[in-house]
């Protein structure tokens, strides 16, 4: 679905991606990880191309090299094949929930008709019934991220991007916008690629990728992802025991 | 820093006009010629023309009689024997050039005015020694300095102030702006700060001193730039003059106190915008909410239109004449109509420009506009304060060009033309009285009073020139006779001659001539023409240069004509004196100082607004960044966040500019109204505004698309 070899890219003198590579299966659920400052969100603006790297190449189906794209196509990709999610909803502060649930499905031309059935299923499989037609400004934070996971969702993406979606939510609400968009990325056969830093996030993924100092590092589940990352003696947030990576 | 520069030059600049403008009205007085007192002799005689060449005047003074005791006036060394002249430089090189010039200066040359005696580098002046038979009208003097401001200086006075007013409340509104938004961008800093415990008098402090130093740094730059321009402005006839610099500057004690009070200004502003972080330092970090507009904050425009209309459509009977008397219900209604109208203009902006958004704000309208719409109806406020500038200046050009036609009505009544005329009778070579007719240039016409004081006059012209006047009627044939039938006359309302009544005028010869009043007509619209005129269609008047005669001509002003035909009668008949209806250029040359000025502090005062305008743009964008990235992440193409961009500001500018361009018209309309009663609305004031509003929108839209969003990793970056 989605390949990236030889991502490096660098802010001015700071190095955030030296060599980085990464595979996305479809339907797959990627976690990318790492502590703060080694690259993953760099990492994943790259794979969904809102950033251009200074070298290496991102395929999607294989063909499509995305950063070889135009600004234009760029843009046209985004809307009809992705999906994102961001740690703060970044819904727009114009439009009601409901409307910016639609705003994908207007941006692809998707009629009227279709747009208010499938806007109307949204709403009402991630609750928000009660404020879809308040304000971002007006509603709570687990209510405006699960109108941003909607919006995601909204077009059926091949691919979603999560920057941190639960990051700014407490752990039962991050689990209820956890499992809403887990569960509807395999119900369209959406691949799904989180950027956390919560191990019990990783812990839901298919596979694991580690970020540091802008290098990825695959970990598979030689046990289970759960015992890697959540085992009794780890401190939260730490690397995962050796054992879980010398298993690939 | 920059903007701060820009705004103290353009405050240093308006504040040299008034000093320029003092310095300017102290040499005019002092080279008014001093009458004698009662009883006493004269020590010269002095007679003074003006002629306008390529619309700048020529000022020439002859000088007679003058006693060993005259003192001479500002400028030059001694006064001029007959046969010579002292010359300004200006002048000189230009009588070098040009014959006809040449010819009003008889004599050589014996020295150049210097700078004492000028008004600036490029005025046009000269003191002529001529013989006592050469000035038979001149009027007697005994010194230079009249003590009392001659009617340019007055007049010059009102210039001052409305450079003034034009120019200082844009370059405050420039800063005001530039200050307002630095210190709403620190005011989260200072919230944040407050939290941690930094003390009320440390925010203060900081805050005064961080605005105070850019606005020291612009004040000094601009008081060191000031200089340079001020010496550049001086000769470049910009402001409709120019000046000597050297002589009007100021000093550095005003330079430094304009510093100082800059940086006051900068320091309050400062200080003044940490309100919100000390009243609420949790409030203080989060965006200001903007109330919605209400219906009834349009009312109070309703009202003033309500009341300035009726007066403005309102046209007086024709017998009225065009005078609006000053403190007549009629004019308070214009005036106070317009007051109110002004107060509405505040509390109408937004509504109006909150129902225009309201009206694009439709499913079926296009995802840019729409959100655009979304947008202005959010904060419709804010949006016009970052046009405010732009369209306050386009409801000042409607006013300013409202003035100006009044202006120009007043101060020319022949539209730029010289009505030159002269007594027939002062020539008695009847071949050279009859060469001067023929040499005088088309326009041209005779009028003769009827003897015995009957009250009528007979005007005598071709039906060339009659046609020229604008003059109609039935077929006009040469050779005849005809009643003129005029709406607007010369010396105001006067009785029609009734068809048949009967009128003398003196032949050559003296014997009086009968001439009957035609039943033919001709409509006369013309003001220099009489309304109890018979007119006859010929070349010559029908009975011989009879007493009360007067040739008349109309001269272009502006080509030299007027200097060439003054040349020309002094060439064939010394002596004669020529009557020109513009012979007080002052007045011309006030207005057209005036105009001038005006319209440079009008385009500054634009340049200000501009800057404001573009500072308030960039600045909302910029704060809108991260949602037009939100947008650009879900697939929004930059072309549509610009349609959006411009659509949003384009808002602004169908709302307020719109609303302004409307109300532009109307003061325009009451100006024009207060000088001619006959006047209503003058629609024709909107060609002469579409270029400021033309400009303010290509400003606004090349604005909206410079600034546009890139999508950058910064502008993603989490909280």
């Amino acid at each position: 679905m989605l390949s990236a070899s030889g991502l490096a890219l660098r802010y001015g003198s700071t190095v955030a991606l030296r060599s980085a590579s990464v595979t996305v299966a479809p339907g797959e659920t990627l976690a990318i990880t790492g502590p703060s400052g080694s690259g993953k969100t760099s990492l994943l603006y790259c794979l969904s191309g809102l950033v251009v790297p200074d070298s290496g190449s991102v395929l999607l189906d294989g063909v499509i090299d995305v950063h070889r794209l135009t600004d234009w196509e760029r843009s046209d990709l985004r809307r009809s094949r992705f999906g994102f999610v961001f740690q703060f909803a970044e819904l727009v502060p114009e439009l009601t929930l409901r409307e910016n649930v639609e705003l994908p499905l207007s941006l692809n031309k998707v009629s009227h008709r279709s747009r208010k059935s499938r806007v109307a299923d949204l709403v009402s499989r991630f609750g928000l019934e009660d404020c879809a037609d308040r304000r971002p400004a007006t509603v709570s934070g687990g209510q405006a991220q699960r109108a941003a996971v909607a919006r995601a969702m909204a077009h059926r993406p091949a691919v979603v991007f999560g920057d941190e979606p639960t990051g700014a939510l407490d752990g039962e609400s991050g689990e209820v916008v956890l499992g809403a968009m887990l569960a509807h990325a395999e119900e369209d056969g959406a691949a799904v690629v989180l950027v956390t830093h919560s191990d019990l996030v990783a812990a839901r993924a298919d596979r694991v990728v580690a970020v540091r100092d802008g290098e990825t590092r695959s970990l598979c589940r030689c046990v289970s992802l759960a015992d890697c990352f959540l085992g009794p003696d780890r401190p939260a947030g730490s690397d995962p025991p050796a054992s879980c990576s010398c298993c690939c | 820093m920059f903007v701060l520069l820009l705004v103290s030059l353009g405050i240093l600049t308006a504040f040299a006009v008034p000093a320029v403008l003092a310095d300017r009205e102290r040499v005019f007085d002092d080279r008014q010629a001093s009458l004698p007192p009662p009883g006493a002799a004269s020590v010269f005689q002095h007679s003074t023309i003006q002629e306008l060449w390529q619309d700048r005047p020529i000022t020439v003074v002859y000088l007679a009689e003058v006693s060993p005791f005259a003192t001479a006036p500002p400028g030059i060394e001694r006064m001029p024997e007959p046969g010579e002249y002292f010359v300004s430089p200006a002048l000189a090189t230009l009588s070098e050039s040009d014959r006809s010039v040449a010819g009003l200066l008889p004599g050589a040359p014996i020295g150049e005015i210097t700078e004492e005696g000028l008004l600036g580098p490029d005025e046009r002046i000269a003191y002529v020694g001529v013989s006592s038979s050469r000035l038979p009208e001149g009027a007697p003097g005994v010194g230079w300095g009249s003590g009392w401001a001659d009617d340019l200086a007055q007049r010059d006075r009102g210039t001052a102030p409305a450079v003034m007013l034009l120019v200082l409340p844009a370059a405050l509104g420039a800063m005001w702006l530039c200050l307002r938004l630095a210190a709403r961008s620190t005011v989260k800093r200072w919230s944040a700060l407050r939290i941690l415990g930094v003390r009320r008098s440390q925010v203060l402090t900081g805050a005064a001193i961080e605005s105070a130093l850019p606005c020291l740094l612009g004040s000094l730059g601009a008081a060191l730039l000031a200089g340079v321009v001020l010496s550049r402005l001086a000769v470049s006839d910009l402001l409709g003059f120019t000046w000597f610099h050297g002589r009007a500057g100021f000093g550095w004690e005003y330079s430094l106190g304009f510093c100082a009070l800059m940086t006051l200004i900068g320091a309050c502003f400062g200080a003044g915008g940490t309100r919100r972080a000390l009243a609420n330092p949790v409030r203080g970090r989060q965006d200001h909410r903007e109330p919605s507009p209400r219906w009834w904050h349009l009312l109070p425009l309703a009202a003033g239109i309500g009341i300035v209309l009726p007066p403005l459509l309102t046209r007086p009977p024709a017998e009225a004449g065009q005078d609006v008397t000053a403190g007549s219900t009629f004019s308070w209604m214009l005036v106070g109509g317009v007051a109110v109208c002004l107060i509405g203009l505040l509390w109408a902006a937004r509504p109006i420009t909150w129902g225009l958004a309201r009206m694009l704000d439709r499913p079926q309208v296009a995802l840019p506009v729409r959100l655009a719409a979304r947008r202005v109806g959010d904060a419709p406020g804010a949006h016009l304060r970052s046009i405010a500038a732009i369209a306050l200046l386009v409801l000042v050009a409607g006013a300013n060009e409202g003035a100006e036609e009044t202006f120009a009505k007043l101060y020319s009544q022949d539209g730029g033309a010289v009505v030159a005329s002269f007594d027939p009778a002062q020539i008695p070579d009847v071949a050279t009285r009859e060469l001067l007719w023929e040499r005088t240039p088309e326009p041209k016409w005779v009028d003769q009073l009827s003897g015995a004081g009957q009250g009528a006059v007979l005007v005598t012209a071709s039906c060339t020139t009659l046609e020229s006047l604008g003059i109609r009627g039935q077929d006009c044939a040469e050779g005849e006779y005809y009643a003129a039938r005029a709406d607007r006359c010369h010396l105001g309302p006067a009785p029609r001659l009734p068809a048949g009544s009967e009128h003398a005028f003196d032949s050559e010869s003296g014997a009086p001539i009968v001439v009957t009043v035609p039943d033919a007509e001709l409509s006369v619209d013309d003001p220099h023409f009489d309304c109890n005129t018979v007119i006859f269609t010929g070349d010559a008047p029908p009975f011989g240069w009879g007493a009360w005669t007067r040739v008349s001509a109309v001269l272009d002003a502006g080509a030299g004509s007027a200097l060439e035909y003054r040349a020309l009668l002094y060439e064939l008949a010394p002596g004669l004196d020529l009557a020109t209806s513009r012979a007080d250029l002052n007045q011309d040359q006030w207005a057209r100082q005036a105009t001038t000025a005006l319209g440079f502090a009008l385009w500054t005062a634009f340049g200000f607004a501009t800057l404001t305008f573009t500072m308030a743009l960039a600045d909302r964008i910029a704060f809108r960044r991260r949602d037009s990235t939100a947008l650009m992440v879900l697939g929004v193409r930059p072309s549509q966040l610009r349609a959006s961009q411009v659509v949003e500001v384009g808002l602004g500018i169908a709302g307020a500019v719109g609303l302004m361009y409307a109300c532009a018209i109307l003061f325009g309309s009451v100006l024009i109204k207060l000088g001619d009663a006959r006047e209503t609305i003058a629609w024709r004031l909107a060609p002469a505004l579409t270029p400021y509003v033309a400009t303010a929108a290509v400003v606004a839209i090349a604005a909206a698309l410079i600034v546009g969003p890139n999508l950058r990793s910064e502008d993603m970056r989490r909280e």
